[in-house]
């Protein structure tokens, strides 16, 4: 396979990645090297202190379950705790002052992690809905293909069988997250996520059939037949599903989403192509801004990737 | 992995001095590690913690060119990895850190998978993209 040795090491090595690897590796950590004054051991022992610490840790310690926030009929749940709900039935989670969640018949959720201010659930199967006051951030779902972070707001999201998902936005926004990839979900909208691809291109839910097949279609393979198919049936409300696109693609894919983008929302002068094209962030950002996705300005600087 | 997360991040230098602060940290958290095969992920997450901190401690500072910075003028082979270093460190977050760990640490994507946490598919598409976007940089900065 082509990129087999940029991979593995395995096949033949690629001429230009081996001397990246060549010129680069003089700056991997020597830890032959002098060591620094205020420091009395090197990263190398303290790694294996680090692990040897970690197993002792686990062999010696089994903590008691710790009772979480949440509540489901009265009783306590406990931190790793799992839900599951038959045919026909369904259970509502509750953390006072924080929110509800309501998971839906055939499904199963885990109280991964929670603690004061941060809550992370872990939706392994079926539909929840959630409804959280919490402030931005505080709320994560965790699925087999994404990672969902609430941002103030009252969703759905699904999983099915083979780990795929979807997210449904009624109020506020959603951050979808994965592997470096990112989606912002605002109310109205909807967005994808598929095992083995993070979390897809978000479109409104009354967006054209045909824009909708393609960002489908995008989420499997981005073509240019698939983008171009987006881009010709956006409407002016789908620019946030334009800007997505942008930030996808690369080189003249990005151009041409750029383009379509100046079509259907007002960028300023100064963010041109050759600034997009270098993926500069400020230029971006404008283009964000130029969505005039007003509600959001509160809670985009919460993290930026781009 | 600690060291290349860091140097995904942070100036060369400083990257190897925060490397025990990052141990230093993880051993101060250490009893808040419940499950030992998440260890790893667990670590990374201290190491790209650490890193944004710093980061953000430093904006007031001014920037030292990285050889002024050094103690003596360095060899020609260090600067162009420093520059090649300087173009990884403007490409998206996921693929500079997958690149520094293949390129400088000399891990395998296996061996990044399994040591960030990262699923083996990610870190495939990190490399392949992240390989793409850095010999167009590096292109782009040979041309006149």
């Amino acid at each position: 396979m082509k990129d087999d040795y940029l991979w593995d090491g395995s096949g033949q090595a690629e001429p230009a990645v081996a001397r990246l690897e060549s010129v680069l590796g003089q700056l991997r950590l020597k830890h032959s090297k002098a060591p620094v004054p205020r420091r009395r051991w090197i990263p190398g022992a303290a790694a294996a202190c680090l692990l040897a610490g970690a197993a002792l840790w686990q062999a010696m310690s089994v903590p008691p379950p710790a009772a979480t926030a949440w509540k489901m009929e009265d009783r306590a749940l406990v931190a790793g705790e799992v839900v599951r709900t038959g045919a026909g039935e369904s259970r509502r989670l509750w953390a006072e002052g924080f929110g509800q969640v309501e998971l839906a018949p055939s499904g199963e959720l885990s109280i991964a992690e929670s603690r004061s201010g941060y809550h992370r659930f872990d939706l392994r199967a079926g539909t929840m809905h959630a409804l959280i006051l919490a402030p931005p951030g505080a709320f994560v779902v965790d699925t087999p293909s994404s990672r969902a972070v609430d941002l103030g707001c009252q969703y759905t999201l699904t999983v099915d069988r083979k780990g795929n998902g979807t997210l449904d936005v009624e109020t506020g926004w959603v951050a979808f997250l994965h592997a470096g990839m990112e989606s912002f979900v605002p109310a109205g909208a909807r967005c994808l996520t598929r095992r083995d691809a993070g979390p897809g291109i978000p479109f409104l839910r009354d967006a054209p059939a045909k824009l909708v097949e393609a960002t489908r279609r995008f989420a499997e393979t981005p073509s240019e037949t698939a983008i171009r198919e987006i881009l010709d049936n956006a409407r002016k409300e789908d620019a946030l599903t334009v800007w997505h696109v942008m930030t996808r693609t690369e080189g003249r894919q990005r151009e041409m989403a750029f383009e379509r983008l100046g079509r259907l929302v007002s960028i300023p002068a100064e963010v041109t192509a050759e600034r997009i094209g270098r993926g500069e962030a400020a230029a971006i950002d404008l283009c964000w801004n130029a969505l005039g996705l007003e509600s959001a300005q509160w809670w985009r600087g919460w993290r930026r990737k781009w | 992995m600690v060291h290349g997360i860091l140097l995904a991040r942070v100036p060369a230098p400083d990257a190897e001095d925060l490397v025990q602060d990052v141990f230093m940290s993880a051993m101060d958290r250490l009893p808040a590690l419940r499950d030992g095969g998440a260890f790893g992920g667990w670590l990374a997450s201290i190491a790209r913690s650490k890193a944004a901190d710093y980061m953000r401690s430093r904006k007031w500072m001014v920037e030292v060119p990285a050889t002024l910075a050094a103690a003596g003028p360095p060899a020609e082979s260090r600067l162009e990895a420093l520059r090649i270093l300087a173009c990884i460190q403007e490409l998206p977050e996921a693929y500079r850190e997958t690149l520094v760990l293949r390129l400088v640490e000399g891990l395998t994507g296996p061996e990044i998978a399994e040591q960030t946490g990262l699923t083996a598919g990610s870190v495939r598409v990190n490399l392949t993209r992240g390989m793409k976007l850095l010999r167009e940089r590096i292109n782009v900065g040979k041309a006149p």
